[in-house]
């Protein structure tokens, strides 16, 4: 059996629910949106097992092969916050997102992504250790509140980004020397030498690699006019990123990459829960299919 | 230097600072330390990175070591940011440790791993999945989220049992299987140190009720272990 956590409502996760209705996999589809009617409960003996109830389905998670696990904030829509005080209510849905998280991370299946594999993004400097590991350039970076440091950082480099060290959204910006006069006491930020180049998204699902030219005039192109196109990497970078991807931990992988006009390849960050179908570039839904696939090998 | 890393109201920390001040450099570090004074950590040359302690500016080579009893930032530590701030701080924060902490060549009791600044996890069932994997045998548990009860909290209030290990030597011994028990987990989450609670079956065989993955800064044997620990690495 399948299991499918997230939202239908969801454009990537709606893609790899009717590819494995396509594909006629066993499916146990629970909607996240339910949370706050979601039960689960554990037992230790004689080893840890889960048994999930929803919507009046009711399923032993130990006969799970797979999962593809996308959810999301449940503060945004859990439908019984404010009932019976916003603590009790809370305090529900996040135990259910802690023993998913628990199960997901030991489950003998093919989980799409383990926790501890997905966490690998919650700092984007400790995740470049790895990125440079497997071979790919880094930008210079710097994570500091001392102005004097960004000063000389940004006349060092010329050009300069910035934006959150977590994995938390943030809209990347270009630093110019003027902002720093306004700034005042800053927490430390995380600035980084602008690489320009072609950006790239590479999404690697497993042994499969789908590759994508991004072109953009806006430095952080998810926020401005892009156009999307296939892109021909070469073998080696291509066998680069499934290594990353697999030392990672992960079984989906969105890997952003720049790749300069001398021809140099620089990783920015490897996202561990993309949303592959804004990069989908054949109406088939290829990358979604090859998650279906992924997931019935489980 | 070695550096305590805790949060803003730990006096137990600031106690052990003191007691053992006189024999070591030994400084407390706190969010508000790094977020009020300077710090500039760098990637990739990460060995250039320097923060100030004690309003001392200070190499990453400087430290010798690092106690850590903060297992994770929380957005209420962050008093000095304004409400709003808060959340999106503490994640930033808890990027920057991750990525300090991890990069220190000196050794750190406990180094973070993808569930928590100081171990593996910050979820008790975490460590009862990894001791069974380890063939530790562990308390019977059941919950359930519709009336829930926190069976750790139960559990740990009648443990025979405590077992303290630090770098592979059992620090407060038991003379019981939950010794052995206790290094083959810490080896398996790969941590330096580990407190784990053990309550006792019908035939009194040691069972893993719970872990601390946070060195008990107010217990005497262990501050003493921490401080040997460090110093002899130092040595080595």
């Amino acid at each position: 059996m399948i299991l499918l956590w997230g939202l239908l409502e969801d454009p990537t996760f709606r893609s790899v629910y009717d590819w494995l209705r396509e594909l006629r996999a066993n499916v146990a589809f629970v909607n996240h949106a339910a949370v706050g009617r979601t039960r689960i409960g554990l037992s230790s003996s004689p080893k840890l097992s889960y048994k999930l109830c929803c919507e009046r389905h009711s399923y032993r998670l130990d006969t799970v092969s797979a999962a593809y696990l996308r959810p999301y904030d449940h503060r945004h829509y859990d439908e019984f916050a404010g009932l019976g005080g916003p603590q009790q209510s809370a305090s529900h849905a996040d135990i259910v997102h802690q023993l998913m998280h628990v199960w997901a991370e030991h489950a003998d299946a093919v989980i799409i992504n383990r926790p501890s594999a997905e966490a690998t993004n919650h700092s984007k400097l400790n995740q470049a250790r790895f990125l440079r590991a497997c071979g790919f350039l880094v930008p210079d970076s710097i994570i500091t509140n001392d102005l004097s440091e960004v000063r000389y950082f940004l006349s060092r480099h010329g050009s300069v980004i910035y934006k959150s060290m977590s994995s938390v959204r943030s809209i990347v910006k270009e630093l110019h020397a003027c902002m720093l006069d306004s700034l005042g006491n800053i927490g430390p930020a995380l600035f980084q030498q602008r690489i320009v180049g072609d950006n790239l998204r590479v999404h690697v699902i497993g042994e499969k690699v789908f590759s994508c030219l991004v072109r953009s005039p806006s430095i952080d192109y998810r926020y401005g006019p892009a156009s999307l196109e296939t892109a021909h990497l070469p073998d080696e970078i291509t066998a680069r990123c499934i290594t990353l991807a697999r030392e990672l931990g992960l079984v989906v992988a969105g890997i952003d990459l720049i790749a300069t006009p001398e021809g140099k390849y620089y990783c920015l960050e490897v996202n561990p829960n993309p949303a592959f179908s804004f990069f989908e570039l054949s109406e088939k839904n290829d990358i979604a299919q090859a998650v279906a696939q992924a997931l019935m090998l489980g | 230097m070695i550096l305590v890393l805790t949060s803003l109201a730990d006096q137990d920390a600031v106690a052990f600072a003191k007691e053992f001040g006189g024999a070591v450099a030994i400084s407390v570090l706190t969010c508000r330390d790094l977020a009020e004074n300077h710090t500039a950590l760098r990637y990739p040359d990460f060995a250039s990175s320097t923060l100030t302690v004690d309003r001392r500016k200070i190499a990453i080579g400087e430290i010798e070591g690092v106690i850590n009893v903060l297992p994770a930032v929380f957005p209420e530590e962050l008093v000095f940011f304004p409400p709003e701030e808060r959340e999106y701080q503490a994640a930033e924060f808890h990027a920057l440790l991750t990525f300090f902490l991890s990069g220190l060549p000196c050794p750190v009791v406990n180094r973070p791993a993808a569930g928590s600044l100081s171990g593996p996890y910050l979820n008790p069932i975490g460590w009862y999945h990894l001791a069974q994997r380890t063939g530790i045998p562990v308390s019977p548990i059941r919950l359930d989220t519709e009336n829930f009860v926190n069976p750790f909290a139960a559990s740990c209030d009648k443990p025979v049992i405590a077992v303290t290990c630090l770098g592979d030597r059992v620090i407060a011994p038991s003379g019981t299987t939950a010794d052995r028990d206790t290094i083959a987990l810490s080896r398996q989450a790969k941590v330096d140190y580990l407190t784990v609670l053990y309550t006792a079956d019908e035939a009194g065989r040691p069972q893993l009720a719970a872990v601390r993955a946070i060195p008990d800064l107010r217990d005497g044997v262990t501050r003493r272990a921490l401080i040997d620990y460090l110093r002899g690495h130092r040595a080595a």
